[in-house]
């Protein structure tokens, strides 16, 4: 986003529907932190700029990033487009009773980076990538995150994209039920090397529809989910029973 | 995104917060699913005068459909979001859906020991679950208490803190009610998940009304 310093009248409405607190006054000017925006476009949309002088520049590559994984109304290019096409770009446990994608005695391990109004680098996402890899989590192809890695063996992204900041972005994988305490562990680790906060979620097909395989788990390593979940309803067909 | 997996509250707030996730499945049964999409917003429309928030997410923008039920039943939706604030209406509602056998995935998003009994109580099987882990890392980045739940009802975290602050700034002003604001909020959130009334009492105890 660009701010027109000749058109900017400083209403300042646009300041407060930044996601990120990137865009702030200054001797009657609003003016955009470019490092700290993640190109959302919230402020475009809500905040009707009386002159236009509020506006969307080109954006190329590597930043152009930025914008598909923050902007949910932008969408997303064709060869990363697994989901929707639009949000954060992953699939998740929402149609698995169709899909398969999890199946009994495996574990989905999703990590959200920057969420919410922190922002992640593809710095921090690496570091989390990279320690899941090591863990031997299988990454999820349909994942644009996945999809952005130059290396897929050793979890890296290409150079230029890891100091480009994103409101959010998830890294999606799984594991067989009996290597989940060391994957958790792997991310235990790696919170405290992220200079950001992530949200931990973990998938789990349901056996007899009401028992979770991982409750012993993490039991045992004394973890406690939040009181609410995602939970699929098994509606989908053909279902999905393996 | 994980979307709605990480509201914050607690478990009496959550009661108040349900969220449907309705969606097709992309190249599997893609294929005729417009007119069952449309179908489904018809039996939501059943339940209209109790549903706190709806929305497809087309995108929204351009076609106006968010918070126009009218629209949507018309839409070629490709997802279906429903928020509910009591179990009973969001129980009806499953059990017209469970009945009607629509062939589409159906998520719930809200308290899990609540909804494994709404199941049992309808006879469905639930078959998978994402549970949160709740945060980590740089916690301490995070905004705290009811600003913290207020942002993360939009799970793309397109409510901004900045504006939750000057909304709660103008309630103790007097130049707009808690509703109002919450309304305000809301918009933001393109998919229609922001809960509106749970919203408005969390700026009611964050402020001293309005």
């Amino acid at each position: 986003m660009i701010i027109d310093q000749e058109t900017c009248i400083g209403c300042g409405e646009c300041v407060f529907t930044c996601t990120v607190r990137a865009i702030s006054l200054s001797e009657d000017k609003a003016g955009i932190d470019r490092d700290r925006c993640v190109e959302c476009g919230n402020c475009l949309r809500i905040a009707e700029c009386p002159t236009g002088a509020l506006q969307q520049d080109e954006l190329v590559y590597p930043r152009v990033w930025r914008k598909y994984f923050s902007d949910n109304q932008q969408q997303w290019p064709a060869h990363v487009r697994f989901s929707t096409g639009y949000g954060r770009g992953t699939e998740e446990c929402k149609t698995n009773d169709r899909t398969g994608r999890f199946k009994k005695g495996q574990v989905g391990i999703l990590v959200e980076l920057g969420r919410p109004g922190v922002t992640a680098s593809f710095a921090d996402a690496e570091k989390i990538v990279r320690s899941l890899i090591k863990a031997g989590v299988e990454m999820e192809e349909k994942s644009p995150i996945t999809a952005l890695l130059k290396d897929k063996q050793l979890g890296l992204f290409p150079e230029e994209l890891r100091a480009e900041r994103v409101l959010s972005c998830i890294v999606e994988g799984k594991v067989k039920l009996e290597d989940l305490e060391r994957t958790l562990a792997a991310v235990t680790a790696a919170s405290k090397e992220v200079d950001t906060v992530f949200s931990l979620g973990l998938v789990t097909r349901l056996d007899d529809g009401f028992t979770s395989p991982i409750a012993p788990v993490l039991d045992r390593l004394g973890l406690q989910t939040r009181p609410n979940a995602k939970i699929n309803l098994g509606l989908g067909r053909p279902l999905i029973e393996d | 995104m994980t979307h709605t997996l990480h509201r914050r509250g607690t478990t009496d707030d959550l009661k108040e917060d349900y969220v449907l996730l309705i969606r097709i499945s992309r190249g599997i049964n893609q294929e005729g699913s417009e007119e069952k999409m449309r179908q489904i917003w018809e039996v939501i429309s059943h339940y209209e005068k109790d549903l706190v928030n709806f929305g497809n997410h087309n995108p929204n923008w351009g076609p106006g459909e968010l918070y126009d039920l009218g629209k949507l039943k018309q839409a070629d939706s490709r997802i279906i979001h429903v928020v509910f604030k009591d179990r009973e209406t969001l129980k009806a509602c499953l059990k017209e859906i469970k009945e009607r056998d629509f062939g589409i995935s159906v998520v719930v998003s809200g308290l899990y020991e609540e909804t494994r009994k709404i199941c049992a109580e309808i006879g469905l099987k639930p078959h998978t679950v994402n549970h949160s882990l709740g945060s980590h890392g740089k916690t301490q980045l995070l905004p705290e208490g009811e600003a913290l739940e207020i942002q993360t009802m939009c799970g793309h975290a397109m409510v901004s803190s900045h504006l939750i602050a000057h909304m709660a700034e103008k309630i103790e002003e007097g130049s707009i009610t808690c509703k109002a604001a919450a309304k305000k909020l809301s918009r933001m959130c393109d998919c229609g998940i922001f809960n509106t009334y749970r919203a408005e009492k969390l700026l009611n105890k964050i402020t001293s009304g309005g």
